[in-house]
């Protein structure tokens, strides 16, 4: 009876109730859903959009129909393409140079604090600097269209990764130094199996922010200094006043992020695997 | 058994064979800025010898343990582990020298199996190696079947099993406990204790325990060395297996004697 008892639940009037079968999905109605609520949202999204369409000129909200084609035209277009995809080179570019040199600077100024006291003020200098300065510079120093969208995102994500290894490398915990050390491990050893390990966490944040922050600027590098990429189509078609090409790009872009932050998601998930599921 | 009191940082050793000796002390001082963390220290540690070393809080236990693992050199006066300096020869006790500390320290990005070969591959085992030795010393500390479990999946006791494991897999000549069952409850300590002992014994190791356990201090091996501060022998120690546990009571008894005649009113474990 004990048991019966233990198992059953209390109404609000007292009485014992037995519980009913599990609900399906874990326990989830469907409406509790992620995804249905993000897809609800969608359609009221989308909705009022088109409904706020039919009263307001093409300028100010394009119809649904126009902005499909026109992401129709950017995702099968050689030029809607490869203009995507120099923007992409360009993010991927820009940040794979900055996240090298600002490993590179953080792992010095972690371990060295002579290095640390050279470095950092000025590294702290460059992230103070307004990035709309560094396109205007950028445009002023280099003709080269490349060389100054590389420059700009060099400089606007490179603290974020330097300041973050600096970080992650001095929150390694001591005792774990001292307990490697204990085993006398070669420089190498100790770098790959105790520091790399240790700021592995503090960089997946760092590519995180830069992610965002270097599309945002490599948008904004395009639009005054470059001929391609999709910075360089959203001046074209604001300048013709086509919003429903600015949507589509926008849209587009938003799409692609959304792809590499889950990639992004993922490969952190693999590599933290280790910590509890409450900690990743 | 037998007891020497000393005068302060003095004590007189049998006459001993230096081949012997796996660690020796000699008229060792150690400052920090203006403070005098050990002061004139001299002892020696003979081959296959279980060595605690007791002492309130401050009185110098850990500087000791860190000028024998070589983090530090001393400012004046000789140590010497297995007739080497460890501080300026740092290198040559790798595989010979082997840490467990209160906390376990186990790298937390990696699993049970993989936290007892890291030691292995810092100490410059064959990796071909790893495997057998890793798995066996898991084995033999009662962690079968949870080699792959990460660190935070493990109790407190098991995370200490496998400090241990890294430990001994690297086969070192001497071991070096800092506090390493202090951090546990009473129960797993002392059966952790019990497996320590007998894992030292069975592999002919010297070991030293630093402690601030008297019963630990007293129970654990055949000789505890009493500290005060700075860093002075105030009571050496002959124990032998045979004690019983009311000598070792009355020993335990001393030794408060002496450390709280020494420091007052003693910062020290009784239990």
């Amino acid at each position: 009876m004990t048991s019966d008892v233990k198992s059953a639940e209390r109404t609000r009037h007292g009485h014992l109730r037995r519980p009913g079968p599990e609900p399906a999905a874990g326990g989830r109605k469907w409406h509790e859903s992620a995804y249905v609520r993000i897809g609800v949202l969608a359609l009221i999204g989308l909705a009022s959009w088109q409904i706020a369409s039919q009263y307001t000129p093409d300028y100010i909200i394009p119809p649904l129909a126009d902005v499909g084609n026109s992401m129709r035209e950017i995702l099968t277009t050689s030029n809607g393409l490869s203009n995507l995809s120099a923007t992409l080179v360009r993010v991927a570019l820009g940040l794979a140079s900055a996240f090298a040199v600002g490993v590179v600077l953080g792992l010095a100024t972690g371990a060295n604090k002579t290095a640390a006291g050279y470095i950092l003020p000025v590294v702290r200098f460059i992230q103070g600097i307004p990035s709309l300065s560094w396109v205007v510079i950028a445009v002023i120093w280099f003709q080269g269209v490349e060389l100054r969208v590389w420059f700009v995102i060099i400089l606007v994500t490179l603290p974020g990764f330097a300041l973050q290894t600096d970080d992650s490398y001095r929150a390694i915990p001591a005792e774990l130094r001292d307990m490697a050390r204990s085993f006398r491990p070669s420089k190498w050893s100790m770098f790959r199996d105790v520091t790399l390990p240790g700021i592995t966490p503090g960089l997946f944040t760092a590519w995180k922010v830069n992610l965002g922050l270097g599309i945002r600027m490599v948008l904004v590098a395009e639009l005054v200094g470059a001929s391609t990429g999709v910075g360089n189509a959203l001046l074209t078609a604001q300048q013709l006043f086509n919003m429903a090409a600015v949507v589509a790009w926008t849209l587009t872009l938003a799409v692609c992020m959304l792809i590499l932050q889950g990639i992004s998601a993922l490969i952190e998930n693999y590599a933290l695997r280790y910590r509890p599921l409450n900690h990743r | 058994m037998t007891m020497v009191s000393t005068p302060a940082g003095r004590i007189e050793h049998a006459a001993h064979q230096a081949s012997n000796d796996v660690a020796a002390f000699d008229g060792v001082s150690k400052l920090f800025g203006p403070v005098t963390a050990i002061d004139n220290l001299s002892f020696t540690i003979k081959k296959e010898q279980l060595v605690s070393v007791v002492g309130v809080t401050g009185c110098g236990k850990s500087t000791t343990f860190n000028l024998m693992l070589g983090l530090f050199p001393p400012t004046t006066g000789s140590v010497r582990i297995f007739g080497h300096d460890p501080y300026a020869e740092f290198t040559w006790y790798r595989k010979r020298v082997a840490v467990v500390f209160q906390d376990a320290r186990l790298l937390p990005w990696r699993t049970a199996y993989q936290n007892v070969c890291i030691g292995m591959k810092f100490a410059g085992i064959p990796r071909d190696e790893w495997r057998d030795c890793a798995m066996q010393w898991l084995e033999r500390l009662g962690l079968a079947g949870r080699e792959n479990s990460y660190p935070h999946q493990l109790s407190g006791g098991q995370r200490q099993r496998v400090s241990l494991a890294r430990a001994f897999a690297v086969d070192p000549e001497l071991i070096l406990c800092d506090e390493s069952f202090s951090a546990l409850d009473e129960v797993t300590a002392e059966r952790l204790r019990g497996e320590f002992v007998s894992l030292v014994r069975d592999g002919k190791k010297t070991a030293v325990v630093i402690t601030h356990n008297l019963t630990e201090a007293v129970s654990l091996g055949d000789r505890a060395l009493a500290m005060r501060s700075p860093g002075q022998i105030v009571a050496d120690l002959a124990l032998t297996p045979s004690m019983t546990a009311t000598e070792r009571d009355g020993l335990r008894s001393e030794l408060l004697g002496i450390l709280r005649d020494e420091d007052g009113a003693a910062e020290i474990d009784h239990e």
